[in-house]
């Protein structure tokens, strides 16, 4: 039960807004040496998963392109784009790329989009000149504001895309810890099963947009 | 046959220029442990198999405590101004979406021709003669690293946008889950 000490160091870590790379470390650290592993032997069981899983960081390779593009004028010809049609709103925007992104996900096309390849060069200024569409004035804080927002959806659309398909982590480590429990299922039932959960997630974070254009119109009315 | 080593070499020499261009930015007040942060991750992508577990459980300690204690900072970095910005957007036009479209497409593309596709209740083979040179395990991954132009100027202006934060909790959520699936 010790073992679970970590997550706790997460929560509180978090909570207390230690640098998340520190937190992430020191929890490593007590879960291990809670399990009585001595400290070395947690310095190479986290040595070891890091170069096994060095594959997440590969996407770094797509960065310098995107970093020519947006010095060429990425960013602003997003914002023009946007600026130029009228139905625009912060919410429609970011629930059409939600949908398509939890649709992708789920035939497992994870890779297609992202923080790095498409929310920062392109879905968060355009979601941004939508915010400017609706209030000229906009502050730095909603600015920033949209921007999460930006990001979040693509969280959110991701979390509960990709279990629809068959051959993600979570789902193999869905089956493997049932079946330790006795329990067999096949990866398609629960990949099946992870639908409604898709389609609640849309509706939730899909309300959440639609109100946040709600409440952004009423601000700039004033 | 292109394996994820060859993935990995490509961004180890990325990270090494990183790593030179940190060093070299005299306007960053903390270019050296930002230089050391980067030069390790390199290491880690180029000769991470040669390591041992001990040696990076090590590495990987150390870029912790140099990302967790501040050690990372940017300095001036040559890019365009706005209006420099605006007036590119301005003489470039949709054409600026193009390659920012090519980066998914190459990627669904190549997986489908290296990996096939596999949906609920259809599962097709690879379409195309390209396969047998690929690894199909990280068919995903391996694409979407083929089309990304790499620059040593450009680098400059990634690193900038570029933050370890993100890549670091997607690393300990896999790690986490590898963990987990080992018990």
């Amino acid at each position: 039960m010790l073992t679970l000490l970590g997550v706790a160091v997460v929560i509180v870590g978090f909570a207390a807004r230690f640098n998340p790379l520190l937190v992430v470390v020191v929890s490593a650290l007590v879960t291990g040496l809670a399990a009585g592993m001595r400290p070395e032997e947690v310095l190479a069981a986290f040595g070891k998963a890091f170069n096994e899983n060095r594959y997440v960081s590969v996407a770094w390779l797509v960065l310098p392109a995107i970093g020519v593009l947006e010095r060429a004028g990425l960013q602003e010809r997003a914002r023009t784009l946007i600026a130029g049609i009228r139905a625009v709103t912060v919410g429609r925007l970011l629930l059409v790329y939600m949908l398509l992104r939890q649709l992708t996900a789920g035939i497992g096309l994870i890779s297609i989009a992202g923080h790095a390849q498409t929310v920062k060069p392109l879905v968060a200024p355009m979601a941004e000149a939508a915010a400017e569409l609706n209030d000229p004035n906009i502050s730095i804080e909603e600015r920033e504001k949209v921007r999460a927002l930006a990001a979040a959806t693509d969280n959110v659309a991701l979390f509960f895309g990709e279990d629809v398909f068959l051959a993600i982590g979570s789902i193999l480590l869905m089956v493997g810890f049932m079946e330790q429990s006795g329990i067999a299922v096949q990866p398609f039932e629960l990949s099946m099963w992870a639908i409604p959960t898709a389609v609640a997630a849309f509706l939730v974070h899909g309300a959440r947009l639609l109100l946040r254009d709600a409440t952004a119109k009423k601000a700039g009315a004033k | 046959m292109i394996t994820i080593q060859a993935v990995y070499l490509l961004v180890g020499v990325l990270f090494v220029v990183f790593a030179y261009l940190s060093v070299r930015d005299a306007a960053n007040p903390r270019r050296w442990t930002t230089g050391v942060f980067w030069g390790l991750f390199a290491t880690s992508f180029l000769a991470g198999d040669f390591l041992g577990d001990f040696g990076n459980g090590v590495l990987v300690l150390t870029m912790a405590l140099i990302a967790g204690f501040g050690g990372l900072a940017t300095g001036k970095v040559a890019t365009t101004t706005g209006e420099e910005r605006k007036a590119g957007a301005a003489l470039r036009g949709n054409a600026l979406f193009l390659p920012a479209l090519i980066i998914p497409l190459v990627t669904v593309v190549g997986t489908i021709l290296i990996k096939g596709i596999e949906l609920p209740g259809l599962a097709l083979g690879p379409w195309a003669l390209i396969a047998p040179y690929f690894e199909t395990k990280q068919a995903t991954l391996i694409s979407l690293c083929s089309p990304s132009p790499v620059s040593a100027r450009s680098s400059a202006i990634s690193r900038r946008n570029g933050c370890p934060r993100t890549t670091f909790s997607l690393q300990s959520r896999s790690i986490a889950w590898e963990w987990l699936r080992s018990r």
